[in-house]
């Protein structure tokens, strides 16, 4: 995702928009990854709270309690679904990780016919494995009462605005389009691309946090506050969900509607309608990448533009990665060596949702001070929607993070004071 | 049954993140010795890349407490211990390894093994620091006798 947002920027640093077949191969390649990203997210995260059950043990209740739970020859099928994003991947990436095919204005690697058409037959497997996660979500957390009713109720419920990229027909898409805000209601706050993101996003800086605020300017900064009138905003699957009036295929949109019913309407602020809307997506890219295979011009040598020296001193990337809306802000000198660097990524946007939904269901589960395991899950089911990565929202690499606990009475006394650091 | 290939040996890690290199480094002096993969992080695709071979070498930078540079070696067949990994976004290795022979238990390695190299430091850098870097040249002596690639 990263690297897309960052080639997208190179492209315009140096004036070179992708050709058309270029800009396929790049789509086809962002769909495949999407597909192996929401399924691990699903299926590793997602899918185990309800299906070993939201308090069992964390032992048991991960991708391979899953498995033991739904057999493993289903967790088999799966898998080997999975395996036909992975490789379509590295048909186009040169190899099954770290790609290497980037370059301004293009895509280095060229798509034969023989790979195309072998793209077209795993394509039919990830829409098997679209449409088999869409059952299982229905037929192990939607026809569970319980599971409906958490998924419906508001323990689990955060009202923000809501941002997403979408096409020119206002369909939900990934790789480009316009970024369209919402308001709770639904309603068009702003619409905007590349650098003009600067007019409508603001970033707050806090004293507690690594992680910065952002909010939308035109509403304000008004603090941790979610309802109508709040400046925070929410991205990722649900927040395209909510921002798109739906998908360009057959079997997504058909998903969408079904959704939209269960809410009774839209936007949809049940923080868990996350996962299903991730279910949608991971057919619909499948869907979209069957699409942009079936073209034969995708085989066309018209990969590259010429390449020259910069021709803007900066330049800005926006993709919908997997987890949400992902800006990339680069400043380069005269010979395109970077100078400065912003990034807001999906968990950074979701910052101020994700704090109320912990809040909110901390405040719901725990009472008198009691706390187990299974009720810190029910917690931490509050923010597995939103698939955090703090490393990028910090901008801070693993390692030594320096972290200093103090722990008060309530008469504001320190009683200890942790830390991981030498002062 | 796909025909099982004799060994593989997987890097894990990101070239420009300084020790957590480690891995890729190791893997660059293998190649063409003996079959070589990188990855950036202990995902699923750790299954993707060690199905239908016989054996399997992971190699990766840990942090485990110990002096940097330090060979940690696991047998993920006897050791169900969770290790920090230096990556960003890492399923558990010994998860990922257990779904594998859940799953897959034909196509998975008979034998697989897993050699950390704990790490100093994680920064934007494509040099290891100077005590992992000293580890490579004998964990690629290791995995070279453990393999017959001597």
């Amino acid at each position: 995702m990263h690297f897309t947002a960052s080639l997208k920027a190179a492209d315009e640093i140096y004036g070179a928009q992708p050709t058309e077949t270029a800009r396929k191969l790049r789509e086809i390649f962002y769909l495949a990854h999407y597909i192996e990203d929401h399924m691990e997210i699903l299926y590793a995260l997602g899918l185990p709270d309800f299906v070993c059950g939201p308090t069992a043990s964390p032992a048991e209740r991960n991708l391979v309690g899953l498995i033991q739970k739904v057999g493993v020859d289903v967790g088999k099928q799966v898998l080997k679904w999975r395996f036909a994003a992975v490789r379509i991947f590295e048909i186009l990436g040169g190899k099954p990780s770290h790609p290497v095919a980037a370059v301004p204005g293009g895509w280095s690697k060229r798509l034969t016919e023989e790979e195309r058409q072998e793209i077209l037959r795993l394509a039919d497997d990830c829409i098997e494995l679209g449409k088999f996660t869409l059952k299982a979500l229905k037929d192990l957390v939607l026809s569970n009462p319980q599971y409906a009713e958490l998924m419906k109720g508001d323990v689990y419920k955060v009202v923000t605005n809501y941002m997403g990229t979408v096409d020119e027909n206002g369909k939900v898409t990934y790789y480009d389009g316009t970024q369209r805000v919402v308001d709770t209601k639904g309603n068009e706050i702003c619409r905007f691309r590349g650098k003009e993101y600067l007019e409508h996003i603001a970033e707050r800086t806090l004293e507690w946090s690594y992680v910065k605020a952002p909010y939308l300017k035109k509403l304000g900064w008004k603090g941790f506050v979610d309802g109508e009138g709040t400046s925070l905003y929410s991205v990722g699957p649900l927040g395209r969900f909510n921002v798109g009036e739906g998908f360009d295929t057959p079997e997504a949109q058909a998903a969408y509607e079904e959704m939209v019913e269960f809410f009774g309407g839209k936007p949809v602020h049940n923080t868990l309608g996350y996962h299903w809307a991730r279910a949608i997506e991971l057919m619909h890219c499948a869907e979209k990448l069957k699409e942009l295979a079936s073209d034969e011009s995708i085989t066309a040598p018209d990969v590259r533009q010429e390449l020259g020296k910069p021709v803007k001193d900066e330049g800005v990337g926006i993709v919908e990665a997997a987890r949400g809306t992902l800006i990339h802000h680069y400043k380069v000198d005269e010979d395109g060596i970077v100078t400065d660097v912003n990034l807001i990524v999906a968990t950074t946007h979701n910052k101020g949702a994700v704090n109320i939904a912990v809040k909110r269901a901390a405040e719901h589960f725990i009472k008198e001070g009691k706390v187990d395991e299974g009720i810190l899950n029910m917690v931490e089911i509050a923010y597995r929607p939103y698939d955090l990565c703090f490393a990028c929202a910090a901008h801070c690499l693993p390692g030594k993070l320096p972290i200093q606990i103090d722990i008060y009475t309530k008469e504001g006394e320190l009683v200890k004071s942790l830390r991981n650091f030498d002062s | 049954m796909s025909v099982m290939k004799k060994a593989i040996v997987v890097g894990i890690g990101n070239p420009n993140l300084k020790d957590d290199g480690v891995g890729f480094k190791i893997v660059e002096q293998l190649d063409g010795l003996v079959d070589t993969v990188c990855l950036l992080n202990t995902d699923l695709k750790v299954i993707d890349a060690i199905l239908n071979y016989e054996k399997a070498i992971i190699v990766d930078g840990v942090k485990t407490g110990v002096e940097p540079g330090t060979i940690v070696e696991f047998d993920p067949l006897k050791t169900w211990a969770n290790v920090y990994a230096s990556g960003t976004h890492n399923l558990s290795l010994f998860e990922v390894i257990r779904i594998g022979y859940k799953v897959f238990p034909e196509e998975m390695p008979k034998e697989i093994k897993i050699i950390g190299v704990e790490i100093e430091e994680i920064t934007f850098d494509k040099e290891c620091s100077p005590k992992v870097k000293e580890a490579i040249p004998r964990v690629v002596q290791k995995i070279k006798e453990y393999l017959g690639l001597t």
